[in-house]
Order: C-alpha cells, then sequence, then structure tokens
C-alpha cells in the first residue's frame, strides 16, 4: 500500500504540491490526470526517491522511498529516460539486472519480440516510441511491487499501446503489483485503470475508482420548442451545461441518471437523449469545475 | 558496502572503461614523447674543472598528467550528476546517493592513479636507460607524495564541480578555484588592508604567492625531490621555495583536500535533484568567486597595485561577465550591482 500524507513540495519559489494525501492500495492500476503543469510528474518523481519531499511524507508498505532498500521494490519510468551513447536493450538490460537480480529475461525478449526491436540495436538511433517500448520491456521484466510511468503512452502508436496495456494488466494479475500511470491519453487510462488521482492547482482534486466516478453522472440531450436559458436548471445538480441556439442543450449532471431523467421530464423538453459520458469529458468538466470555485472565491 | 553499491561500481568501472583506457594509453604516449626529447637535451657546466654532462632530470612529466587527470577526472564522472534525464533513472535506482557518489569518486580515482601510476613507470625506465647516474631511490617517496597532493588537488576539484548545477559552471568553478587563492595573496601582499597584522610572521607566510596556487605542492614536492634525484656534488639546484614556505604550503593544501573530501561526501547525498540544470548559486560558487576575483584583481593588477588603469576597466568588464555567466544573462540583482558600483567607485578614486 503506498500512502502519502501531507505532501507538499516546491520547486525553487513555486509550490507544485500542497498538502496532498493519498492512500493507493495494492494490485491496482492508478491513472494519474491532470492539466500540465499539475504536479503529475512532481508526484511521480517523489514517489520514487528521485526527489525528496520539502515536507510530509510518503510510504510504501510503511517505508520511505528514500531508502534505497525501499526503491528496490519500485520502478519508475520518467517520460524521457536515461540511456548511453552505446546503450543496446540487450546492455540496458544487463545493467538493470544488477539492481534487479530477479529479472525476467523471457519476459523482455517476449515483449521485445512483439515489438519487433532488434535486442542488439544502438539506443541512439531508435525512435521515440522504440525507446519507449524497450523501457516498457524492462519494466515489465524488473517485476517490481511498484511501477510508476510518467506518460506512458507518449511516443506509442496503437498496436503498442494495445501492447503495453496487455502486458500492464498481465504483470499487475500475475505479480499483484500497483501501477501507477500518468498521461494525458484519458481515453488509454480509462481502458485499464481501476482508479484515478486528479491533480489540479498542487493538490488532489478527485480521486477514487473510475467507473464508480464515471457512474456518478449522466449526460443528456435535450431540444424545447421554446427558447431556454441556464435559470431553467437552476435547482439541478449541473456539472456542465451547454445551451445551442436557445433551443437545443447539453447537460451533465450529477446523480442517478433515472433520477435526473424524472427531473428533467419535468421541464417538458420535447426530446431528451441520455448520452453516454466518458472518462475524458468527467476530466474536463472536474478541472473546469474546480477553476470555476477558485474564480468564485 | 551493499551488493548494489558493488554492482554499480562495477558497472560503471566498465562503461568507464574505454576512455580510462583512452586517457592511459594518451599518457604513456605522451610520457614517451616528452621523457624523450627532454632526455636527450643535454646540460653541460663544469664542476672541479672538468666539463660534466647531464641530461635534464624528467619527473615532472608524470606530475603534469597527473595535473591534467586531476581537472579531467572530476568531469568525467561527475557531469552525469548535472543533467535531469539522467537522475530521473539513477536516482530511482535502489542504491542510495551517497554510495552512487562514493562510486563515482572512487571510479575518478582511477582516473588519475592510472595514467599517473603508468606514466611514472614509463619515465622511471627511459631515466634508467638514459640518465644512469641519478639517484632512483628518491623517486619512491616522490610518486607517493604527488599522488597524495594529486588526491587532495582532485578532492577539492570533485567538491567545487559538485557545488555547480551544470557541468559548464561546474568547469569554471574548478579553473577559477584553482587560483583564488594565489591571487587573494597576492592581493594580501600588497599590504593594502592588512598593516595590523603581524608583518613579519606574514610576509614569511605570504611572501610567495606561487605556493597558494592548487598545483603548487606538486611544483614544490618535484623541484624538491629533482634536487635529491641529480647527483648533488654535480650540481646545485636553486631551490625556488623555502622550507618554511613550503611546508605552510603542504599543510595547507593538505588541510583544504581533507575539508573538501569530507564536505563532498557529507553533501553529495543531500543535494537537491531540483537544482540540477538552474543556475548555480552556491557559497562555493561564482556568489563568492566573482566579487573575490574582481576586488583581488584590483588590489594586484589595479593602478593602486602594480597595474593600470586599463587593467582596472578590463577587471571591472570581466566581472560584469562573470555575473553574466552566473545569471545566465545580463540581468543583475541587488548584492551584485553594489559590488560592480563599488568596484567602479574603486576604479574612478
Amino acid at each position: 500500500m503506498i500512502e502519502v500524507k501531507k505532501l507538499s513540495h516546491r520547486l525553487g519559489e513555486k509550490i507544485v504540491l500542497n498538502n496532498v494525501d493519498i492512500t493507493i492500495p495494492d494490485n491496482t492500476i492508478v491513472g494519474l490526470v491532470g492539466i500540465n503543469g499539475a504536479g503529475k510528474s512532481t508526484l511521480l518523481r517523489l514517489l520514487s526517491g528521485v526527489y525528496n519531499a520539502d515536507f510530509g511524507q510518503i510510504l510504501f508498505d510503511g517505508a520511505s522511498p528514500e531508502e534505497a532498500s525501499t526503491r528496490q521494490n519500485i520502478f519508475f519510468l520518467p517520460d524521457d529516460p536515461y540511456y548511453t551513447a552505446a546503450m543496446t536493450p540487450a546492455k540496458l538490460f544487463s545493467f538493470y539486472k544488477t539492481f534487479y537480480p530477479n529479472m525476467d529475461k523471457t519476459a523482455f525478449e517476449q515483449l521485445i519480440r512483439e515489438y519487433k526491436i532488434d535486442v542488439k540495436g544502438k539506443m541512439r538511433n531508435f525512435s521515440k516510441g522504440v525507446r519507449r517500448q524497450v523501457f516498457i520491456a524492462l519494466a515489465v521484466a524488473i517485476k517490481p511491487r511498484y511501477l510508476l510511468l510518467d506518460e506512458a503512452f507518449d511516443g506509442l502508436d496503437p498496436l503498442s499501446r494495445k501492447l503495453f496495456k496487455d502486458a500492464i494488466i498481465e504483470f499487475v494479475e500475475n505479480e499483484r503489483a500497483t501501477v501507477i500511470i500518468s498521461s494525458h491519453s484519458l481515453r488509454e487510462l480509462e481502458d485499464f485503470c481501476d482508479r484515478f488521482i486528479l491533480l489540479d492547482d498542487c493538490q488532489v482534486k478527485q480521486h477514487g475508482d473510475i467507473a464508480e466516478h464515471v457512474s456518478n453522472f449522466c449526460k443528456f440531450e435535450l431540444a424545447f420548442t421554446d427558447t431556454v436559458d441556464k435559470a431553467l436548471f437552476a435547482d439541478l445538480p449541473v456539472r456542465a451545461i451547454d445551451i445551442k441556439g436557445g433551443h437545443f442543450v447539453q447537460l451533465v449532471l450529477e446523480g442517478d441518471s433515472e433520477e435526473m431523467r424524472t427531473l428533467l421530464t419535468a421541464l417538458s423538453p420535447v426530446v431528451m437523449d441520455e448520452i453516454p459520458l466518458d472518462f475524458e469529458e468527467m476530466f474536463i468538466h472536474d478541472v473546469e469545475k474546480n477553476r470555476g470555485v477558485k474564480n468564485d472565491e | 558496502m551493499t551488493n548494489n553499491y558493488r554492482a554499480y561500481l562495477k558497472t560503471h568501472l566498465r562503461n568507464n572503461l574505454k576512455p580510462l583506457l583512452f586517457i592511459v594509453v594518451f599518457s604513456v604516449v605522451l610520457t614517451v614523447a616528452l621523457a624523450y626529447t627532454n632526455q636527450k637535451d643535454v646540460l653541460n657546466y663544469y664542476y672541479n674543472d672538468k666539463i660534466r654532462i647531464t641530461y635534464y632530470c624528467t619527473i615532472w612529466i608524470p606530475v603534469m598528467i597527473l595535473a591534467i587527470s586531476c581537472y579531467i577526472a572530476p568531469y568525467m564522472e561527475f557531469a552525469f550528476f548535472k543533467k535531469r534525464r539522467n537522475l530521473d533513472c539513477a536516482y530511482a535506482l535502489p542504491i542510495s546517493r551517497k554510495e552512487m557518489g562514493r562510486a563515482h569518486y572512487f571510479s575518478g580515482l582511477l582516473t588519475i592513479f592510472l595514467p599517473y601510476t603508468l606514466s611514472y613507470i614509463t619515465n622511471t625506465l627511459l631515466m634508467l636507460r638514459y640518465q644512469q647516474e641519478y639517484f632512483f631511490t628518491p623517486l619512491i617517496p616522490h610518486y607517493f607524495l604527488c599522488l597524495l597532493f594529486g588526491i587532495c588537488t582532485y578532492s577539492i576539484f570533485v567538491f567545487v564541480f559538485n557545488e555547480a548545477n551544470s557541468p559548464g559552471d561546474g568547469i569554471w568553478f574548478i579553473i577559477l578555484w584553482s587560483a583564488v587563492f594565489y591571487l587573494v595573496l597576492s592581493a594580501v601582499r600588497n599590504d593594502l588592508f592588512l598593516e595590523f597584522l603581524n608583518k613579519t610572521t606574514w610576509r614569511k607566510i605570504t611572501s610567495n604567492s606561487d605556493l597558494a596556487f592548487v598545483f603548487s605542492p606538486l611544483v614544490f614536492i618535484s623541484e624538491a625531490f629533482t634536487d635529491r634525484v641529480e647527483r648533488p656534488e654535480w650540481y646545485t639546484y636553486t631551490r625556488l621555495f623555502k622550507d618554511d614556505e613550503v611546508i605552510f604550503c603542504l599543510i595547507f593544501w593538505l588541510v583544504v583536500g581533507i575539508a573538501a573530501t569530507i564536505a563532498f561526501f557529507k553533501t553529495f547525498g543531500k543535494r537537491r535533484m531540483e537544482k540540477t540544470e538552474e543556475i548555480s548559486d552556491s557559497w562555493f560558487g561564482y556568489r563568492i568567486l566573482v566579487p573575490v576575483y574582481a576586488v583581488a584583481g584590483m588590489l594586484t593588477f589595479g593602478s593602486s597595485g602594480n597595474g593600470t588603469i586599463i587593467l582596472e576597466v578590463i577587471i571591472v568588464i570581466l566581472a560584469l561577465l562573470g555575473y553574466a555567466i552566473y545569471r545566465r544573462g545580463f540581468h543583475y540583482k541587488k548584492s551584485e550591482i553594489i559590488i560592480l558600483s563599488l568596484l567602479l567607485i574603486f576604479l574612478f578614486i
């Protein structure tokens, strides 16, 4: 279990994380989301022990990642990982094997084969996506108890993304590991993450089960014969509203969809359709809501 | 010593093998070339009315290689820690930063030890071939003493290099620290502001500011041992430095070397990775070095010292440039503007 308690961190004069509290249970895949500069990479660096926290505590099964022995169970794959000019996937494997003696060569070779990568090719000659694939294969082969991935899908083509997601799901199932992935591809995260953490304005604004979070909201498309404005929906738990031409309304409401349907029927729309709501939309609405609250203040 | 430390050191040494081999081979080739050229230069003089011929003693060649290695090794070993991208991977590894620093420090010691030792052996073999009339026993203490002060110099450079947040700043710190004491002593010797000190004692220590250069111990030791290697009854070498000056110099640099080593091991593991690639604002960097160089430069080379007003103008310009390198642009802080203003006032006075 990962426990983050009252974590605050500055980069220079700027506060990047402020009083962050999260608990991440074992054997889960967590999507770390937030707009650019929200503090995702900083949080991952703090979790991996690359940064030492200014205030607060991070504990992996009760031990700090600042201790080298704790990091034996953690593997952090940064956005742009380091490799030397002469490094090949095979050499990279040997290098990491010195620190993680239980690395699974078969798993590494299998993924490298699936990605169709030359194991003796120079890393510097590979594209960014291919380099990322090599590191993903390494991460899976290391079999850490905690896997931290920054911008995991960056540079991966659709097929590689699928292979990557399959590998991660299989890895979590087999090893009962915990994976934290930061990404801007929220649709990709929704596919295979159990939980999410939304960082905004230096804090954790939302976190929890993705499916549960999305199911707390519903989205409707309505049409009215008369012109309508926002005031008509003032009594409803509106999360987002978009009125087009005065007659067509798209609404995101917080609450059970059946209950909302009953409330909306009372407004006498001529057309009412419930449309699916995905995680990315939820993310946008969550961030906009947070911004709205801040502006109101 | 953890298994991961051993594994890291092993991997690091393996990765460094090629550049290290290159340096070793280059050092040996350079030694052969220089020794062969210099040992063939004869020195003629009269002793008991008879002309005697001997060759120049070349024990300075491996010492010169040692000095060069002291500059190269810190960059080779620690430039890696000046890039965020590298640290993202390195600091996430299951090895403590302290152990990582130790591994790079010891690997750097090899970078100074191997080229120096092989150069020394090569040079000694050539001396045995061409300079058989010399005494060779003093070479043993000379080798070890130079190595000791080479390690001190390396440690000083490692510490100051690691006070920088970028490799470029690290190189500047090494260069500036090489001569900072030399310049300060030169300024002090002008007696402009040290009237209150006991001049006799002070003069004794500061009478030769050449001893305050970072490589002064190597120069002194080599000079003293050249005297012992060459046959004393043939030739009396006019030594540059007096014994009390030299003892002070050796003790001073030994203390600085030990202090730098301790400071490096104490601070390396505690450095904030977030500062990497940022402006190097350490107190061991530009913050102190630029004003010290400017003031000491004014006192030494300015019109009130031994120089001219043109040199003073050059010093002010260099101070401006120094701060520009520090700040990575021409935007100065209040304290720096004050220092520059004081320099300008000094200039016009």
